[in-house]
């Protein structure tokens, strides 16, 4: 008798013939206490896939490829996702349950946001739908959510081309993209590179001879010289490439983000940030627990999408003023929504001396893309959260965390450390005291709507 | 026509349930791509046939019901030429799947605990096969290795990991 174990290890590994795999299934069918085994072994082989591979903690939703994929595989793959997200539309539309906004057949694209965005030809407006074409932007920012998941900010001056929801060429100019698994595959198109996205945020810089430097921040991109039939290579997070005109290679350079730190808090949701709030630069060394500023409040978007399966108890749901975000008030977050979530980390005191810091306050104000569905302040709650909400990688340490609870001699009209949420929900303002022991708060932000059937993240059960 | 009460218990359900269920079908199909395409396949069924869904039972066993059918159609169908017959480790695994739900979590975090203590050219040999998703050619070219020494190689990390996952379970009571 071979030895059964060994056999499952080499099925998972695609070592297996047929008239093996047909001894093993046999073997699997034959008793109940194999097929236990046998299915325990596939869940740590499927669960250590999930946690090796991951991306934004973004498990993703099945094993390797077991070999290198050709490129119409993955293509295939996208039609595979594509097909998901028309199950849920399906599923949706069929049963009346949501009504999706009217996209005239050939719009694939949505402007989502605009900053002082000087477009060429015409007027755009946020919520104006987009197709195939060209978009000439003389000057500032403009934020394009593609159908597909896809979000792309431009920083002008930018010569861009939409081709279709898969693809787009940049001419010149700044690019920074987040692109979902339902969009992997993705192709930035400059005249010196071919970039394909593999899961993963990135950022473009095209210059006016075409020069072309790419940094990723998150995941894996594929790149290769324009109309090349060589093999892409391979870039990873935290490095940067750069292509020259009429060069024949694709050159290491270090890694700097500096170029996209305006556009990539955008991409990221992030509208603005002002007073002392700072949106951290993008890359695996800026991550809490990783990166400290002392002398700001520093944003870190912890996870892109998180679909809440039971209720989610936060200290702050309602819009209003607060006076200090008690640890004991809780709400919840209604199961079913697909969340984003940030983490606003605030340790200013070191930008004054001693003598400041009783009377300095601190204050700075976040808008974000979508509402804001709950705030986090307590240590409980943030600790019980870190699994799921926080950054996958990030360390968030034993120590006690969030809103120090209310004094006895607080006044309520004393004008200090007051938590704002506004009306609509977008914008969160706080005005502290640099001597108050406020450290971290996380902020749960209503992600897509129409992505929460699609692409859940497995496993994602919050335990409150 | 379902109700948007219907639509939202469906979803919920369904979302539970999808990780197991994926994972169920991708103990048959080692291709991504062919998981992905068939648990669409079984998601249309489940949409189409959700009324039908008896609430007093799991949903997750039904859906592997489902999932089992859809299987079972596939797999006869990949291997029409070969004698291989799934139907006895399909009925069994989808059972197991079931029976094991309940703890994959507490199985999972343990695992997470287990991988980070893995170190030296096990690490290598690890992020090679899962987080790159190279074959064990690959990987042996790579690594000036034989590939059934990646095998075996492969296979003794497994084995500590397994061990790994059960005492850290059993300290928790979990065994």
């Amino acid at each position: 008798m071979k030895d059964m174990i060994r056999q499952i290890d080499r099925y998972l590994d695609d070592d297996l013939d047929e008239l093996e795999i047909g001894e093993l299934f046999e073997w699997v069918g034959g008793d109940a206490a194999n097929a236990d085994r046998f299915a325990r072994h596939m869940l740590l082989h499927q669960q250590t896939t999930e946690l090796l591979s991951c991306r934004d903690g973004e498990p993703l939703s099945y094993p390797p490829f077991l070999d290198p994929t050709p490129r119409n595989r993955r293509y295939l793959w996208v039609a595979g996702a594509a097909l998901t997200a028309s199950l849920a539309l399906t599923i949706f539309i069929l049963f009346g349950g949501w009504s999706p906004h009217q996209h005239p057949n050939d719009t694939i694209v949505e402007i989502a946001y605009l900053s002082n965005a000087q477009l060429a030809g015409r007027k755009y407006s946020p919520g104006d739908l987009l197709g195939p074409g060209l978009l000439d932007l003389e000057t500032g920012i403009v934020r394009l959510d593609f159908d597909n998941g896809a979000t792309l900010t431009l920083q002008g001056p930018a010569h861009f081309e939409i081709i279709d929801r898969d693809k787009t060429r940049l001419d010149n100019g700044i690019l920074t993209a987040t692109i979902p698994e339902s969009a992997i595959g993705f192709e930035v198109i400059t005249p010196t590179m071919g970039v394909v996205d593999m899961g993963t945020s990135f950022g473009v810089s095209v210059g006016a001879d075409g020069e072309t430097d790419l940094c990723v921040f998150e995941g894996k991109v594929e790149v290769s010289l324009t109309d090349s039939v060589e093999t892409p290579q391979l870039v990873r997070e935290g490095n940067a490439v750069r292509s020259k005109p009429s060069a024949d290679t694709i050159d290491d350079v270090d890694y700097s983000t500096e170029r996209y730190e305006n556009a990539w808090p955008i991409t990221s949701g992030v509208f603005q940030a002002n007073g002392l709030m700072k949106f951290v630069s993008p890359g695996p060394d800026f991550i809490p627990g990783k990166f400290e500023d002392s002398e700001r409040i520093v944003v870190f978007l912890e996870r892109s999408r998180v679909l809440l399966t039971s209720d989610l108890t936060v200290n702050v749901t309602q819009p209003g003023q607060y006076t200090r975000v008690r640890r004991r008030d809780t709400h919840p977050i209604p199961a079913g929504q697909t969340v984003r979530s940030y983490l606003l980390q605030l340790n200013p005191i070191g930008a004054f001396t001693q003598d400041e810091v009783e009377r300095a306050r601190v204050i700075g104000q976040i808008t974000f893309d979508r509402p804001i569905l709950g705030l986090i302040g307590g240590t409980t709650l943030l600790n019980r959260t870190d699994r799921f909400l926080g950054h996958p990688f990030g360390d968030y340490g034993e120590s006690r965390r969030g809103i120090e609870p209310s004094r006895p001699d607080d006044q309520p009209d004393s004008g200090r450390d007051h938590v704002t949420l506004s009306q609509d929900r977008r914008t969160l303002s706080l005005d502290l005291s640099a001597s108050s022991a406020v450290d971290q708060i996380r902020v749960v932000v209503a992600a897509q709507q129409t992505d929460s059937l699609s692409r859940p993240e497995s496993g994602m059960d919050t335990q409150d | 026509m379902k109700d948007s009460d219907s639509v939202q218990r469906m979803t919920l359900e369904w979302t539970r349930a999808q990780p197991s269920v994926r994972r169920f079908i991708g103990s048959f199909l080692l291709d991504r791509n062919e998981v992905e395409d068939l648990l669409q396949e079984v998601a249309l069924v489940v949409v189409a046939k959700f009324e039908n869904w008896d609430s007093r039972r799991p949903f997750i066993g039904w859906s592997l019901g489902i999932a089992r059918r859809v299987l079972l159609a596939h797999l006869r169908k990949k291997y029409r030429d070969s004698k291989v017959e799934f139907l006895d480790a399909i009925d069994q695994v989808a059972w197991s799947f079931e029976k094991l739900e309940p703890q994959s979590e507490q199985m999972k975090d343990a695992l997470a605990g287990c991988l980070e203590q893995i170190r030296g050219q096990s690490k290598t040999i690890l992020s090679l096969r899962y987080t790159d998703g190279r074959g064990l050619k690959e990987i042996a070219q790579q690594l000036s290795m034989s590939s059934s020494n990646v095998g075996v190689t492969l296979h003794r990390i497994r084995e500590t990991l397994r061990r790994c996952i059960d005492r850290k379970l059993k300290a928790e009571g979990l065994a």
